[in-house]
């Protein structure tokens, strides 16, 4: 069994359709490969707002 | 009966191989191709067959010598017959040698996918096939810690670079209206020395260049407020700006600060605001004149700052802005129009408004009167004035400061760190403090005093909070000596956090003929550091490794959603999401955080009954938390040499952790059929940068780091997110 998910952040979404890779049994509809931007982050005691 | 099926099983002494079974069919063969199309077969079937560019291969007949208990059997294709252009492979199984009763497998997809190896010098090409199933591998990464949390990350409404990019651009109204206030406040402290020739001239030449400065600004302003970008709300009166008043501030910066401490402020305007804070709070109305002093001077020996007051102009016309948000936060405009072209009533307004604040009146004038969208910032600046204020009255000793006298920090010593020279003490020895009092013309005073004491306070130069305090009371004090007595042990360091840039603040303070406490004061901005101290992540090193092994990588696999909608023929989400990575210096392990949804519309609440297209638009955060440890983790999974205990140590209490706060935003949209479900998965891609450390070298017997070796490590860090959206196969 294959366990490494290709980067597909660059292959039509018509494509994945057609030949599908599946994720825990799910097929995938999209792959986007977003870069992490910095930011200034806050942390909160207890955890929400 | 007759079957076609194909599987890829790896590569092997340059070939591919696949296991294929042609069942009871005799005979086969491959097709490779570059496109994929569907036929139609009767009226209803439909089957996919390659098309295009195709190679097919001869017709091989199998060999049924090698069938065991299985019609399996290995199939190798050679690696040249793959190129780049190759996407599909397909298998046709016939029953005889002139094609009958043709059956073709699922068309397999075949992409050069790019692995690294172990080394990272390279890499190499392997295939991967699509219609895989994702197993789950849990034995990996053991040694990673993994938790679930509750998101408790946040940005700030607006973030600070964008806040005080606002202000500047205010800073010409700023100056009109803060500068005469300061200036006519503090410019009666500007005492003598200025008749020498050489430092009128430097005076002059400082007041041109705060002209200069004041013009292109004030250019740059009208140039915005034409374009209909400038949102601030200024102030009805207006003042003629006179520069020089801005040097009205000098005297006093000078005398409560030195020139290392000056030049350590650079730009940051919040420290400087801070630091002119405690020059109006210890001067105003306490100033002790010469006279009063028990002290008979006379000349001595000369100590001269070789400083330049034009060190002080740029810092000071940065610091001038952190003053608008408290003017608008505590003033409503009626009252500033009332005050009119009276500066220090204006300025003690703001004094007197701000400073009998407690805590729950500064969180209310924030709620009432959001302005600016800055509550952070401001509350930081209020919050540290009161707070200061508190210490002034309560905790600290309190003093008049003299100003004929000025405290002059001796031996001082800077090392070159972080883009400045900073004064760096170490923790692994006791620290000495010595300093001189002299006039302000540099001259020594020939007087005992009988008895007088060193106050030591450490605090945070942004927040003035207090963290270390210490009292040395001494008895016949020679002044016209060094004064050797201010000390802190290195048991009272350990305590301080390290790698953290703190105010040191030295006073010494005796009783005057009237029984009251006078003294004089200087501030320092120093760290505490050990052996080894942070200094910045680097240059990256390599490409992006992605954590797509949803085996190896299972931990950082994160399923950020999950669902799907009934009553509705058809469904449509859409989720604007934000992901935030941070990193916690309190964990060892990783943590994936809860994700939070907050809808934004629904198309259901539109009508009573269920609608055929339900559409849903929600916004979607969540996130993940790193630990250095399991960075370390990460570096050996990446076979890279890991960080030692001493170096995660520096880490750990460094603003590394700063440059692990990351983000990314992305807008997904999903659609399904009644009973559908999908899901949203994020996994990272790190990248491998340079870490650079100092390692100290030198110190002297003050306890002063006076030398440094720089030193390069490797960090993996963060560097992408994928968002991976799934949906059940029907």
């Amino acid at each position: 069994m294959e366990n490494k998910i290709p980067d597909l952040s660059k292959m039509a979404s018509t494509t994945l359709e057609m030949d599908p890779i599946l994720i825990d049994g799910q097929k995938i509809l999209f792959d986007k490969k977003v870069t992490l931007m910095p930011v200034t982050l806050e942390e909160k005691e207890n955890g929400y707002e | 009966m007759a079957l076609a099926y194909l599987k890829y099983n790896g590569y092997e002494d340059g070939h591919y191989i696949f296991y294929a079974d042609t069942g009871t069919a005799k005979f086969f063969r491959y097709v490779l191709g570059e496109k994929s199309i569907k036929l139609r077969v009767g009226d209803r079937d439909t089957i996919k067959v390659l098309s295009g560019n195709k190679k097919t291969s001869s017709l091989y007949k199998v060999n049924e010598t090698l069938h065991g208990l299985t019609s399996l059997f290995p199939l190798r294709i050679p690696e040249h017959e793959i190129t780049d252009r190759i996407k599909y492979i397909q298998l046709y199984s016939f029953n005889d040698a002139k094609n009958k009763a043709p059956t073709v497998s699922n068309i397999l997809r075949l992409m050069l996918v790019k692995r690294h190896n172990s080394e990272f010098a390279g890499v190499t090409l392997t295939l991967e096939t699509n219609k895989k199933s994702i197993a789950k591998d849990y034995n990996t990464m053991q040694n990673i810690q993994l938790k679930n949390k509750a998101l408790s990350y946040r940005e700030p409404p607006l973030s600070k670079v964008m806040f005080w990019n606002a202000l500047v651009g205010a800073l010409p109204n700023l100056l009109q209206q803060a500068a005469p206030i300061l200036g006519g406040l503090l410019g009666n402290l500007n005492l003598g020395g200025t008749n020498n020739g050489q430092q009128t001239q430097q005076s002059a030449d400082i007041t041109n260049k705060i002209v200069e400065v004041l013009q292109a600004i004030s250019n740059m302003s009208q140039n915005v407020q034409q374009s209909g970008t400038q949102s601030l709300q200024h102030l009805n009166s207006t003042y003629n700006i006179k520069p020089e008043t801005l040097l009205g501030l000098q005297p006093v910066l000078e005398k409560i600060l030195t020139p290392e401490a000056i030049e350590a402020i650079g730009d940051d305007s919040q420290k400087l605001y801070m630091a002119i804070k405690d020059a109006v709070l210890l001067t105003e109305g306490r100033e002790t004149s010469l006279n009063a002093v028990p002290i008979s001077k006379s000349s001595s020996k000369s100590i001269k700052s070789d400083f330049s007051k034009a060190k002080v102009a740029p810092a000071l016309l940065a610091a001038l802005p952190a003053l608008m948000p408290v003017i608008e936060k505590a003033l409503n405009p009626e009252l500033i129009e009332a005050v009119g072209n009276q500066p220090v009533k204006l300025f003690k307004a703001i004094g007197d408004a701000v400073l009998k604040m407690d805590e729950q009146e500064i969180k209310h004038l924030e709620a009432i009167n959001p302005g600016v969208d800055s509550a952070d910032d401001i509350s930081k600046l209020l919050q540290g004035m009161s707070v200061s204020r508190s210490l002034y009255q309560e905790d600290i000793i309190t003093y008049n400061l003299v100003k004929e006298l000025n405290l002059n920090c001796i031996g001082t010593k800077t090392v070159f760190f972080k883009n400045k020279n900073r004064v760096l003490y170490t923790k692994n020895r006791q620290i000495l403090l010595p300093f001189s009092i002299t006039t302000n013309k540099g001259e020594r005073l020939n007087k005992k005093i009988p008895r007088s004491i060193i106050q030591i306070l450490i605090k945070d130069p942004k927040t003035s909070k207090l963290v270390f305090r210490k009292t040395i009371k001494l008895v016949d004090i020679d002044i016209s000596q060094d004064i050797q007595e201010a000390f802190i042990t290195t048991k009272e360091s350990q305590g301080i956090p390290c790698n953290t840039e703190y105010k040191l603040e030295i006073s010494y303070i005796w009783k005057s003929k009237s029984g009251k406490n006078i003294g004089v004061l200087k501030n320092q901005y120093i760290h505490f550091i050990k052996d080894v101290i942070y200094d910045r992540i680097g240059d990256r090193i390599g490409d992006t490794i992605p954590f797509n092994n949803i085996s190896v990588h299972r931990k950082f696999w994160h399923k950020i959603w999950a669902g799907g909608y009934s009553n509705s023929p058809r469904w449509e989400v859409a989720f604007d999401i934000q992901y935030i990575l941070a990193l916690s210096t309190k964990e060892s392990g990783i943590a994936k955080m809860e994700t939070r949804t907050l809808k934004i519309s629904d198309n259901i609440e539109e009508s009573t009954q269920h609608p055929k297209r339900r559409r849903i638009h929600s916004r979607l955060k969540s996130g993940f938390e790193l630990s250095f440890k399991a960075i370390n983790s990460i570096l050996q999974l990446l076979n890279q040499e890991q960080l030692d205990g001493e170096l995660l140590g520096a880490l750990k209490h460094s603003d590394a952790k700063k440059s692990f706060s990351l983000s990314a935003r992305y807008r997904a949209e999903m659609k399904g059929r009644e009973g559908d479900t999908s899901t949203l998965w994020c996994y990272p891609e790190f990248v491998l940068r340079k870490l650079h450390m100092y390692k100290v070298e030198i110190t002297n017997d003050y306890g002063q780091v006076i030398s440094m070796a720089p030193q390069e490590y490797i960090i993996a860090m963060p560097e992408a997110i994928h968002f991976i959206g799934t949906k059940s196969e029907r």
